[in-house]
């Protein structure tokens, strides 16, 4: 995905601008969606159950090292998956998926979500490729016939869409009739055509949430339940994520229980209905054996196992801390500029791909804390945005622009006092010690 | 029982409402603690900016030696004090500690306003006088709502004074989202947009009275915020 995190303050302007034309209320709904996605009540009834799961989520997700994922790629390797592949960086991970797909003769690709295909632009270099790729996940499906519209949240991509903008979009893809432009003949008709492509595919790829070391197999979390026919349907399977996914056991104290029960809760603070799915990698029937790749998406990502903001690996990508942060709320998640948004986003995204290539983000928090007291695995998020932020300081990179100085007035204009101007100097020096004003 | 009063630098802008805010608080600690003149910044907006360094190693000292003798130390703001209380939390430098006369930790105990009057001087004080209507409480930061003790002594404190009744969080309430600070500096127009929601949120819920502490946290920490309220 194109990566445009420079351009937060004007992304974030633009949006206000389009949510204050009365001509698209898209916006606005967009907003009350993402404020009933929170369900403040309901999390709060939830909050005193969870406590205990929350810690043993956090030590399950603490232990993620590199040695486990050697151990891994061995057990993966036992589990008759035709090839781990670890430690893979970004502008390979394409390329060996096409060639995964080249070896099977593979035609059509059916694929559930991947946060880390998102990064590296999958879809559009199978496409490239000449292969049919079909998104089963609805959302990710939706910003498909959008032209690979980028996601505006980790959980529910097409968060920002309007029942009404999906209809269009249906329409224009599937050529529906105009009274078929509700919820359910929307719904219904996608299910039609996602059966037929389920059926016909030649390989599925799927995310991962947790790759379990000791026994090599990847478990999957859906409300859909559309990654488990992903993964069984088609012969072949490829499972993509990154390599802080990777948990040591299915049970005991590093295990992967708690994590993928917090993962379905936390998304959307409600009791939801989710498929856990397991994925041994043995099929008695299957023409071709599974395979797995484990994926350091970005050249940045085994950097950050040794720094500062580690703990930001401990993400399961469950989405809580956008749900919760007001500045998300009110921006969306497209000003963030890259595939993370909200407050894990603030931190990924810059140590992914630069510090100096999202100079707004460590600063686009209010500090509130809302995110780190939602986060299932107990990242402390504002303390890791306060490290981001000193890093920034100590390589001197200017965050926001100086502020444009007022237009002289005439000659008739009277000259301020001594003292005023002595507190504007010192404002100055007071404003540009904290970054700059911003520009009106 | 010997009380410093760290006034902050709301109590030093020219802001009417937080100069009001400021003296009447400072007049009230002046008959039996201590207000120094020379008092600055807690630091925090360094901290919370990015200038961590700086900030720790000046702001401690200056509390400390100014401070010295004091039992507690009050401020009218949950975030100063917090700033203080973890930055004398950690043992003194060897300045600070010329300051403090020798001891590796401080004395003074860093506390909010609020947080002191309900919790440790309540059954000292009479409440001078009568408020009739009805107030909203809106709810705290969730960083100072974490313990519960200081939304316990808001609730206390505001109990004892004659004719007032409170009102806990309507249908909207939301925890506070901090939009004030140095994020109105960064981000006028986010934090003027989460200001609007607030008020909107206060309005919608339809207390008799608008909520005096909302505006507050509109008003006195952001001035963009108090921009946006206003409009």
């Amino acid at each position: 995905m194109q990566i445009a995190s420079m351009h937060f303050k004007e992304r974030a302007h633009a949006k206000h601008r389009r949510r204050a034309a009365p001509a698209q209320p898209a916006e606005d709904q967009g907003q009350v969606r993402r404020q009933a996605a929170r369900g403040d009540d309901r999390a709060r009834r939830f909050r005193g159950a969870r406590a205990r799961p929350r810690r043993r989520s956090a030590s399950a997700r603490s232990t993620t090292s590199t040695s486990w994922l050697e151990i891994f790629e061995r057990n993966a390797d036992g589990a008759r998956r035709d090839r781990a592949a670890g430690r893979r960086r970004q502008p390979t991970i394409n390329a060996h998926v096409l060639d995964i797909a080249a070896r099977h003769g593979v035609r059509k690709i059916i694929k559930s979500k991947s946060m880390v295909s998102e990064e590296s632009e999958l879809d559009r270099a199978i496409e490239a490729a000449g292969s049919q790729v079909v998104e089963t996940d609805l959302g990710e499906y939706i910003l498909q016939i959008n032209d690979y519209e980028p996601p505006s949240h980790i959980i529910g991509p097409a968060l920002h869409k309007s029942k009404e903008e999906v209809a269009d979009l249906f329409a224009q893809a599937h050529g529906d009739a105009a009274q078929d432009r509700d919820r359910a003949s929307c719904a219904s008709r996608r299910a039609e055509c996602c059966g037929t492509h389920y059926l016909t595919a030649d390989m599925g790829i799927s995310g991962g949430n947790f790759f379990v070391a000791e026994t090599g197999s990847v478990v999957l979390v859906t409300n859909e339940g559309n990654a488990t026919l992903t993964t069984t349907l088609p012969k072949v399977h490829v499972a993509i994520s990154g390599i802080e996914k990777i948990v040591p056991t299915l049970g005991g104290r590093g295990d992967a229980d708690a994590p993928a029960a917090a993962l379905g809760d936390r998304a959307v603070d409600l009791e939801l209905r989710r498929h856990p799915d397991r994925d041994e990698g043995r099929r008695a029937s299957s023409t071709a054996p599974s395979t797995c790749t484990s994926s350091s998406s970005m050249p940045g990502a085994p950097a950050v196992l040794g720094s500062d903001v580690r703990e930001a690996l401990r993400c399961i990508r469950c989405g809580a801390c956008m749900n919760h942060c007001p500045v998300y709320q009110n921006v969306g998640g497209h000003s963030y500029g890259w595939v993370y948004p909200g407050p894990i986003g603030s931190i990924l995204t810059p140590t992914y791909i630069g510090l100096e290539n999202a100079l707004d983000l460590p600063q686009a928090s209010t500090m509130c804390n809302q995110c780190g007291v939602v986060c299932p695995v107990k990242i402390p998020l504002p303390d890791l945005l306060r490290k981001l932020r000193e890093q920034q300081f100590d390589a001197r990179l200017a965050t926001v622009v100086r502020a444009r100085r007022p237009a002289r007035a005439g000659r008739g204009s009277r000259r301020s006092p001594g003292s005023t101007r002595w507190r504007r100097a010192s404002a100055r020096g007071c404003s540009s010690w904290m970054g700059g004003r911003e520009t009106a | 029982m010997r009380v410093g009063f760290f006034v902050t630098c709301l109590g030093r802008s020219d802001a009417a409402v937080d100069r009001l805010r400021g003296d009447q608080t400072a007049r009230d600690r002046r008959r039996r603690g201590l207000v120094p003149p020379t008092q600055t910044c807690c630091g925090q907006p360094g901290v919370q900016l990015r200038a961590t360094a700086p900030a720790r190693r000046r702001s401690p000292r200056k509390v400390v030696a100014e401070f010295e003798g004091c039992d507690y130390l009050v401020a009218p703001s949950g975030s100063c004090s917090g700033m203080i209380k973890t930055a004398l939390r950690r043992p003194l430098s060897a300045t600070t500690r010329r300051c403090a006369r020798g001891r590796t930790r401080s004395r003074q105990r860093p506390c909010e306003l609020t947080d002191f009057l309900g919790q440790r001087a309540a059954s000292s004080h009479a409440v001078p006088g009568s408020l009739r209507g009805q107030r909203h409480l809106p709810r705290l930061l969730r960083r100072a709502a974490r313990d519960g003790r200081q939304d316990a002594s808001r609730a206390t404190l505001l109990a004892t004074v004659p004719g007032l009744k409170t009102r806990r969080d309507g249908r909207n309430a939301r925890p506070a989202a901090g939009f004030g600070g140095t994020f109105a500096l960064k981000f006028g127009e986010i934090s003027t947009r989460l200001a609007d929601n607030k008020c909107q949120h206060i309005a919608d819920d339809a207390a008799p009275t608008p909520s005096c502490w909302a505006i507050w946290a509109a008003c006195s920490t952001s001035r963009a915020g108090c921009a946006g309220a206003a409009t």
